[in-house]
């Protein structure tokens, strides 16, 4: 009787492998349909961009070429004060120079000075040698005055005779409406050649759709009639299931029989004193520790059913399940843009020599991820500090940018560890308001481990207690902050306490 | 009217120095001008010595490049380089002699697919440990190599060292009356070389690279946003290995001749040391590294008698080098160059100070 049951399960295993492999292959080409969907504003994006660039620089290269003509049409005061404005920072700056030079060698003269060339407060120059200063000063003022009449009257002196300036003048029309035209001719050769190629483009993309989601259609078919054979069965409105799970290390329980249930869509939180064995618990989930005994069961997005036991620690991931840490891990050698796209690693799915090619599918992979990431970013108010590298920024920031993390995996549950450890009031406060934002814009599950009890109470609709590893309550949070046993792990055991708390 | 005469000078918005292949390309047009130059003067300047020895940096070069996904994203230190890249010019040295009508490509193939199995094989085993046991493993692994190629007579003719006459696929390359095989192959050379470092340069900007770098800063980060510890470090190493097989297939094809003593565990160390001193992520960084490391003494000192006649003075300022790099700029040689531009700015500075006194 064994056997058969046993044989029977074996089959629904590797019936339910067959049915993940096809539900991957659908995932996969789902997400082709998406990047072929996305891509095409990005492209039109992207077209306009490089065709304005190219506008620009011809027309700043045009503009470079009339310069002189434009110099000796201008009227006698514009081309003075462009000359102007030309040579008299240099001029100036040559004349503030050897003020200083001047200034400096009469302060060393008077030994004023200290080693580095600064004079120290409190000192000046004698009497005389400002008379001095203040004469050369006043001479300088008069030399300024001067080149600035020249170069005034040089620019008086370049206007062109009236015939000439017609001449000119008819030239430069001529030239301006030859650059107008060039430029317009560029504008319009671009228009219609990013036209043509964004019409091929769509088509191109469209093929591949359309191609695609017939493939999809017939492959979700296949799955849908599979899906009756469900081989781990969970309620329906659970989302995450802990069946008397046990971790032991050595001699140590630091998980002890554990059961709880998180519900689809709620904030859970696992509260309890330190060395309860709420990381234990969290690591057991995520599959960085295989848990000794019992069973983690999972309902994906999709309504399947796994045992968490099966995976390893980064296929994790790509079920739904996103977690931070405790003591923040963002990667400080990439920029906090590149860390967000660690998060969506998975989602990268071109070869390595695609890669190293860096071929179309590559670039409109990284443009769409980009984008995506653009839009988490902002959602999580980390725009304006997305190309700065994470190291040096504020704890606060650093666990913003962990939570964005997890939003840029598309998970469906989110693992907090202490999101709120080591911030202020604050930055607390705003924690809360954009984890609930979250888990209602993202329609997500949000499962956290916290020591901070206002917040625990304020954010979670249910609540289990540990303590060493063993379930103490579970319930929402008034019944939490009321019973008992929970009062006592925290608190201690506490005679009067007792006896006030019993009716 | 009279405002459309306000004169403007227009600026480039995109230039050339912005392209991210920038350096790659000017090392690549340095390198075809030298060769350029020598051809026009008929071989005066410079000499073949000294394009030797740049062919020479090149190719241990594209070493540098490989390692620095081991060294630079993925975190890994290995010492097995030398006999992955002798491996490759050793397999290439025996199929081009005792099987002559094999194409060259194909040759390139099989030393390509020999040092990937060998890579995968040694990664198993090895890619469980890190850190120093790791480097322990490899060094091992690299005296089991160069034992194999004093020892194994028969393919590859022990200590004397292998050499091969004739390539099949590129005899035309190598015969053509204009340029001769060195001159033709040197070109070739540069090209393979820029367009490895464009390649490099992009797998470390794509998902891969960020992944190994995710890897190297926190394991936990990485395996839970989804990247495997294993692939990753395997396909690091596979990486290196692969750029290691193939520099040995042009070092055979360019010299036609490896002994055993160019694959000892001093190789690995300067190509550990050229890296390092690039900066372990900066291609350009490491092409100067491997200049610096394998081409200054072939190149300009070997002419001087002071440094002929004393090798030691070159090793111990490479050492000092590595020494100053690791403690002081972990960035390598480019970051070096940044810090000497900004003393250099804040030396002038102090230069104003003193002469002018403070502006007010």
């Amino acid at each position: 009787m064994a056997k058969t049951t046993d044989q029977a399960r074996g089959a629904d295993l590797r019936y339910a492998r067959k049915m993940r492999r096809l539900f991957e292959k659908i995932e996969h080409m789902e997400w082709q349909v998406d990047l072929a969907r996305e891509t095409i504003g990005l492209e039109q994006r992207r077209f306009d961009e490089r065709r304005q660039i190219k506008v620009a620089n011809l027309d700043n290269r045009l503009k470079r070429g009339l310069y002189q003509k434009e110099l000796r049409l201008a009227s006698a005061g514009d081309a003075a004060r462009e000359m102007l404005d030309k040579r008299m920072p240099s001029f100036d700056q040559k004349q503030r120079l050897a003020y200083r030079k001047t200034r400096q060698d009469m302060r060393r003269q008077e030994g004023l000075l200290d080693k580095t060339g600064r004079m120290p407060e409190g000192k000046a120059l004698s009497e005389a040698s400002q008379e001095k200063l203040d004469a050369f000063a006043a001479r300088q003022a008069t030399e300024h005055e001067g080149f600035k009449l020249q170069v005034q009257r040089t620019a008086a002196a370049g206007r062109p005779q009236p015939i000439q300036r017609a001449n000119l003048h008819k030239e430069y029309v001529q030239l301006m409406d030859r650059k107008a035209a060039r430029l317009k001719a560029l504008d319009q050769r671009l228009v219609a050649r990013d036209a043509k190629r964004m019409l091929a483009f769509k088509k191109r993309q469209k093929g591949i759709t359309d191609k695609l989601e017939g493939q999809i259609a017939l492959a979700k078919k296949t799955l849908l009639e599979g899906q009756v054979r469900q081989v781990y069965q969970l309620p329906e409105d659970v989302c995450l299931r802990l069946n008397n799970l046990s971790m032991v290390f050595g001699g140590l329980k630091a998980v002890d029989d554990l059961s709880f249930d998180v519900m689809q869509g709620e904030i859970f939180g696992l509260i309890g004193p330190n060395g309860a064995g709420k990381t234990t618990v969290f690591n057991c989930i995520t599959q960085f520790y295989k848990p000794t005994h019992g069973n983690i069961f999972f309902r994906t997005r999709e309504g399947n059913v796994l045992r968490l036991n099966h995976y390893q620690v980064h296929e994790v991931i790509t079920k739904g399940i996103v977690r931070t840490f405790q003591n923040v891990e963002v990667i400080g050698e990439l920029n906090i843009m590149e860390n967000l796209l660690i998060a969506a690693h998975p989602q990268f799915r071109s070869s390595l020599f695609a890669q190293m090619f860096n071929t179309r599918k590559v670039r409109q992979e990284e443009m769409v991820l980009r984008e995506r990431a653009l839009k988490v970013l902002d959602y999580c108010g980390l725009t304006a500090i997305k190309d700065l590298p994470p190291v040096g920024q504020p704890y606060g920031i650093l666990k913003r940018i962990e939570l964005a993390r997890t939003l840029m995996a598309g998970a469906s549950l989110i693992i907090l560890d202490e999101p709120a450890a080591g911030l202020n009031d604050q930055e607390t406060v705003e924690l809360t308001h954009l984890i609930r934002q979250i888990r209602d814009e993202f329609k997500l599950t949000v499962f956290m481990v916290e020591h901070n009890m206002g917040l625990v109470m304020d954010l979670c609709d249910h609540i289990c207690a540990i303590s060493f590893g063993k379930k103490l309550a579970y319930g929402t949070p008034n019944e939490i902050q009321n019973n008992l046993l929970v009062q006592e792990a925290y608190l201690g055991t506490n005679d009067v306490g007792r006896a006030e708390a019993k009716p | 009217m009279q405002n459309t005469y306000t004169p403007f000078n227009g600026k480039r918005i995109r230039t050339l120095r912005q392209n991210p292949f920038f350096g790659f390309l000017l090392i690549g047009a340095l390198l075809l001008a030298l060769q350029l130059t020598a051809i026009l003067t008929g071989g005066a300047w410079p000499k073949s010595s000294m394009l030797n020895g740049f062919a020479t940096v090149m190719i241990y070069a594209i070493v540098g490049y490989g390692f620095t996904y081991l060294l630079g994203y993925a975190g890994l230190a290995s010492l097995g380089t030398a006999g992955f890249v002798g491996l490759g010019a050793y397999v290439t040295a025996y199929f081009l002699k005792s099987l002559p009508g094999v194409p060259y490509l194909a040759v390139i193939l099989i030393t390509l697919l020999v040092s990937l199995v060998l890579g995968l094989v040694v990664g198993f085993v090895s890619l469980r440990i890190e850190g120093i046991f790791l480097a322990i493993v490899t060094l091992g692994l690299s005296e089991i190599f160069y034992q194999i190629f004093n020892n194994w007579i028969a393919f590859t003719n022990g200590p004397n060292g292998a050499s091969v006459a004739k390539f099949p696929l590129f005899q035309t390359l190598m015969e053509m009356k204009t340029l001769g095989a060195r001159r033709s192959f040197f070109i070739l050379l540069v090209l393979i070389s820029v367009g490895l470092m464009m390649l490099t340069h992009n797998l470390g900007k794509s998902s891969t690279g960020r992944a190994m770098l995710a890897m190297k800063n926190s394991t936990s980060a990485a395996q839970a946003m989804g990247i495997s510890l294993l692939k990753y470090r395997l396909l690091a190493f596979l990486l290196s290995t692969a750029y290691a097989g193939f520099a040995g297939v042009l070092f055979m094809s360019y010299f036609k001749y490896s002994a055993p003593q160019n694959y000892t565990i001093l190789f690995s160390l300067n190509i550990l040391a050229a890296v390092l001193i690039g900066g372990s992520r900066n291609l350009v960084g490491t092409f100067l590294g491997c200049f610096i490391v394998f081409g200054i003494t072939p190149i300009f000192l070997q002419d001087i008698a002071l440094f002929r006649d004393n090798p030691w003075i070159i090793n111990v300022t490479i050492g000092a080098i590595i020494i100053i790099i690791v403690m002081f700029y972990r960035g390598g040689l480019m970051q070096l160059a940044g810090n000497f531009s900004t003393s250099l700015r804040k030396m002038g500075k102090n230069r104003r100070l003193y002469r002018y006194g403070e502006d007010d």
